[in-house]
């Protein structure tokens, strides 16, 4: 149940972005090209400080001057908007506000319709009874399952996740992958995560691209075809996870050989 | 202790001049709400890295707030008084001295706006501009309440220093309780009046600090908690 169309949903060409340090301009993107089906299931992987933040904050809209185009469903993409919805590695909820204004804080239109909507996504990502708490009052986990119901609560063609299990212990984020998997399979949206976890992305992915780094660039685009539900230990599972792996730390490893 | 003075007319001079008082913080809080807040969020959102970025705009708002706020109380006084005139018809009394007080609270709480608002955690902005909300929304429904409790501290630092300022104004004729001080118990050597009247501006000054702590710490724990 991988894609509802091949029509890509989001393309991205040639897309660069550069930060200005002083008075260097150090590359963050170089030449990224990357198409998304409508319904696919998208990771990112890449070390730190490879530009993979900065390419979902682009998607997000929330940077405003790189090179290159990127279009969801044939419109250039100004700005944020209702059509994407993006999760942080922090729950980022407002303190001031209860779970359910939280997720209802980007929501147009009728009141009464709003309210049944909220209500949906709060039983979606399984926070029943926790409508009134505030984020104060919440676990990590659950503050993120709220965050991921503000973010989908527009219903967004494009669900932009980063790293957002990564300040998450080890059984709350598994829980928290199927959760996320639920939520793709019942709303249908098109997922991209971003992340430094490879077991997770082989776990939840349609596709991993590997990102290289500085510039950054995508280097590699694994397809994931294993069915789903998918057991992290099986064979095909552990080679798929090896093979990324090493391209992985190949790559890191080269600036050492210059070095010597 | 009053030497030749009637008890009376001192209770009259000391009602009219809390009148007045009242009539020229008053009326320069209100501007500073309705003028401060805007050139505040203006100072803020015009800043790197944010909705309204504009470094001419942030620039031309900060060196504005900084002139005004630069300017002896005194001075400022002076200069505006042709303006003062201008806009209340009237070259002394407390409406003429309100125009420079209104001119130095918006100045001043223009500046401790944009200083609560900084406080703001810049993920929770980003996470609302994420949602795809319209700027105003933001402002509205982010900003101004996570800003709030800050918001009322720096609003009665405002008024307590407007209350300061506003002994001045009885350079061009406003009265006030500063005034009636300055009045009879430094130029009529009247130290009963000197004394009656700061005890009342100490009154009055403890009853606003008093006041706004109260508000903002119990929307602090509303937050916070």
């Amino acid at each position: 149940m991988s894609t509802e169309s091949q029509e890509p949903a989001l393309i991205i060409q040639d897309l660069g972005k550069e930060y200005t340090v002083g008075s260097k301009r150090i590359p963050v993107l170089y030449s990224v090209n990357l198409a998304i089906a409508r319904g696919e299931f998208i990771s990112i992987v890449g070390g730190s400080g490879c530009g993979k933040s900065t390419l979902l904050r682009i998607i997000a809209g929330l940077e405003n001057s790189f090179t290159g185009t990127i279009q969801l469903d044939g419109q250039p993409i100004h700005g944020p908007g209702t059509d994407r919805g993006l999760v942080f590695q922090e729950h980022r909820l407002f303190p001031w506000l209860t779970v359910e204004k939280n997720i209802s804080f980007g929501l147009a239109g009728p009141i009464a319709e709003s309210e049944r909507t909220v209500r949906e996504h709060i039983a979606l990502v399984g926070l029943d009874g926790f409508s009134a708490a505030y984020p104060s009052q919440l676990s990590g986990g659950m503050a993120q399952r709220a965050a991921i119901a503000r973010a989908i609560v527009n219903r967004p063609k494009i669900l932009l996740m980063d790293e957002p299990f990564g300040a998450l212990d080890a059984f709350t984020k598994i829980q928290m992958q199927e959760e996320v998997l639920k939520i793709w399979r019942t709303e249908r949206s098109t997922v991209i995560l971003v992340t430094h976890d490879i077991d997770e992305a082989v776990f939840l992915s349609d596709r991993v691209l590997v990102m290289s780094n500085r510039p950054g660039t995508i280097c590699r685009d694994y397809s994931i075809d294993l069915t789903r539900p998918r057991d992290r230990n099986s064979y095909e599972f552990v080679e798929h996870r090896r093979q990324i792996y090493r391209e992985f730390f190949t790559q890191a490893e080269r600036p050492f050989a210059y070095a010597i | 202790m009053f030497h030749d003075l009637d008890t009376a007319v001192l209770l009259q001079d000391l009602l009219k001049a809390t009148v007045e008082t009242a009539q020229m913080t008053g009326i320069g809080l209100i501007l500073s709400l309705l003028l401060g807040v805007p050139l505040g969020l203006v100072l803020f959102l015009t800043g790197k890295g944010l909705m309204w970025e504009n470094r001419i705009l942030a620039l031309g708002g900060n060196i504005l707030v900084n002139f005004v706020r630069s300017l002896p109380f005194v001075i400022l006084l002076i200069l505006v008084l042709p303006l003062a005139s201008l806009i209340t018809g009237r070259s002394t009394g407390p409406l003429a001295a309100s125009v420079p007080l209104a001119i130095a609270a918006v100045a001043f709480y223009a500046r401790l706006v944009q200083v609560s608002l900084a406080e703001v955690d810049r993920g929770v902005i980003e996470a609302a501009v994420a949602c795809g909300a319209t700027h105003w929304h933001i402002v509205r429904h982010v900003l101004l309440p996570e800003a709030f409790p800050g918001l009322l501290r720096g609003f009665t630092v405002t008024a307590v220093s407007l209350i300061g300022y506003s002994a001045m104004a009885g350079v061009v004729g406003g009265g006030g309780i500063g005034f009636l001080a300055i009045n009879y118990g430094y130029y009529r050597y009247e130290t009963g009046v000197m004394f009656v009247t700061v005890v009342a501006l100490v009154i009055v000054v403890q009853a606003i600090q008093s006041v706004g702590d109260w508000v903002a710490d119990k929307k602090d724990h509303k937050i916070r908690d």
